[in-house]
């Protein structure tokens, strides 16, 4: 369960305060996975990284039962010059896992990324597609009650996202996904429900298919 | 429970804690070191390389120096521990910085990147130190240690003063980005002045009150005092120094968490 309790979140620009969320309470139901909508700057990223506890409201408290991922972004938490591998094993490490565990994560990231020999390869060199199987894949990797996927379903090509499309699938009964994304189909297939961000307002649509009506006429 | 994910208890807290410094210290050791084609060579040929170059220019090879101290192993006990302390302020200084992309996972957090970077440098230049004065030893110069414990405490000292500085310098260059100039600019100068290439027995009674208050001199003599036998009245005052280790490391703390947010946010 996630539940945000008053949140209030803004950034100071050369324009002023802008309020991305203002004094909003919520509460994500369990076991059925979310679509966060709303324009680019809406701040759904920043919900994500404030629900991944890496970014803090100005008021208010995000409560967390269970155990959540990072946001699993295109170009968040890798290191150009670092090969795959290695980026891999870092996170891995940081999550505690060494040796024998480690090297069966690996290999696992290796094979559901489907990026071959560019996993000893560094990351800059990658495509921004590949370096998104690369994030996805490693997040995959641990098991979480909730994952939060940040813009990254769409970025792979058709045989990617649907390996990823079954992963979801397959994990949807002990996990929930939190996935902010621009491409209705996927928002279509796997929410059941959609979270609009916009004007510092949340607005909740039991029906996906309102959510997006609303979403696409903002 | 699940891999990495709950915070609880204080022995799970520090352990997460241990894993992240483990695998930053790894990554920072690939980063720096990783693609180069003698690689990890290159850990030590650099502060050797500095350390060397500086003896022989200041060091006049052979010379007696203050004291009846082989000029060069004087030289060295000065050059060695200043360079850690210099990189443990400038390295820790950028370290907050450097690792920001990795905050998105939040078990890593800013101290972890200071404290992964500062381990590193005093390893490095704990083998630079033994090398080199191996090295000299072996070359004929007087480099016999009179208590060795008393040497590494008294360099570990100045690398925690380096510490703190590098502390508060990577706080405080997040909101005043200015102060990563401004750090280097006023601590180069104190080289000339920290009895690297002189003892502070050769310096005129009203010099020395001068240079006196300058905590890096204190911890150089303390470290001399500690590694040559005839050097036994030293200048260096280790209840000074002792405010230096602890007032910025205080300091530096209390900013850290004051500024916690702003540090892990993009």
């Amino acid at each position: 369960m996630i539940e945000l309790n008053q949140i209030t979140k803004s950034f100071a620009t050369p324009y002023g305060r802008k309020y991305i969320m203002s004094d909003v309470t919520y509460t994500f139901p369990s076991r059925m996975n979310v679509g966060l909508l709303g324009r680019n700057g809406a701040g759904k990223s920043t919900l994500l990284r404030m629900i991944g506890g890496i970014e803090y409201p100005d008021s208010g408290r995000i409560h967390v039962d269970g155990s959540v991922s990072w946001p699993v972004g295109i170009t968040a938490g890798m290191q150009g010059s670092l090969t795959g591998r290695d980026n891999t094993r870092f996170v891995c490490r940081v999550n505690g896992v060494w040796g024998d565990e480690l090297r069966e994560k690996e290999g696992f990231i290796k094979e559901f990324s489907e990026i071959g020999d560019y996993f000893d390869m560094p990351v800059k060199v990658y495509s921004s597609g590949m370096r998104a199987r690369l994030g996805f894949a490693i997040c995959m990797a641990f098991d979480f009650d909730f994952y939060l996927i940040d813009e990254i379903t769409a970025v792979g090509d058709p045989v990617f996202r649907r390996k990823s499309t079954e992963e979801l699938d397959r994990r949807r009964e002990r996990s929930t996904f939190i996935i902010a994304s621009h491409n209705m189909n996927m928002i279509r297939e796997q929410c059941g429900i959609v979270v609009l961000l916009g004007n510092g307002k949340l607005k909740i649509f039991d029906d996906v298919e309102e959510g997006i009506d609303a979403y696409e006429r903002q | 429970m699940r891999t990495g994910v709950s915070r609880k208890g204080l022995a799970h807290g520090f352990n997460v804690m241990v894993n992240v410094i483990k695998a930053l210290i790894l990554r920072e050791l690939k980063t720096r070191f990783g693609s180069y084609r003698f690689g990890y060579a290159w850990i030590l040929a650099e502060p050797l390389a500095h350390v060397i170059i500086l003896s022989l220019v200041f060091g006049v090879r052979g010379r007696v120096g203050p004291l009846g101290i082989d000029f060069p192993a004087f030289v060295a006990t000065g050059i060695i521990p200043w360079t850690l302390f210099y990189s443990m302020v400038t390295r820790g200084m950028s370290s907050i910085e450097a690792n920001r992309p990795l905050f998105t996972y939040r078990q890593v957090r800013p101290l972890d990147a200071l404290i992964a970077r500062s381990i590193l440098e005093i390893c490095i230049y704990s083998v630079v130190f033994v090398v080199f004065m191996l090295g000299l030893w072996a070359v004929g110069f007087d480099a016999r240690v009179k208590d060795p414990l008393g040497v590494m405490f008294a360099t570990f000292s100045l690398a925690g003063f380096g510490f703190g500085i590098g502390l508060i310098a990577a706080v405080l260059t997040v909101p005043l980005p200015d102060v990563a100039k401004i750090i280097p600019i006023v601590i180069r100068p104190i080289y000339l002045i920290s009895g690297i290439f002189f003892s502070v027995d050769q310096l005129p009674t009203e010099l020395r009150d001068v240079v006196l208050w300058n905590p890096v001199l204190h911890a150089l003599e303390i470290i001399r005092a500690n590694y040559f036998v005839n050097m036994s009245a030293s200048h260096g005052d280790v209840e000074y120094f002792a405010w230096f280790v602890v007032v910025p490391l205080v300091v530096g703390l209390t900013l850290l968490t004051l500024f916690h947010q702003k540090l892990i946010s993009t």
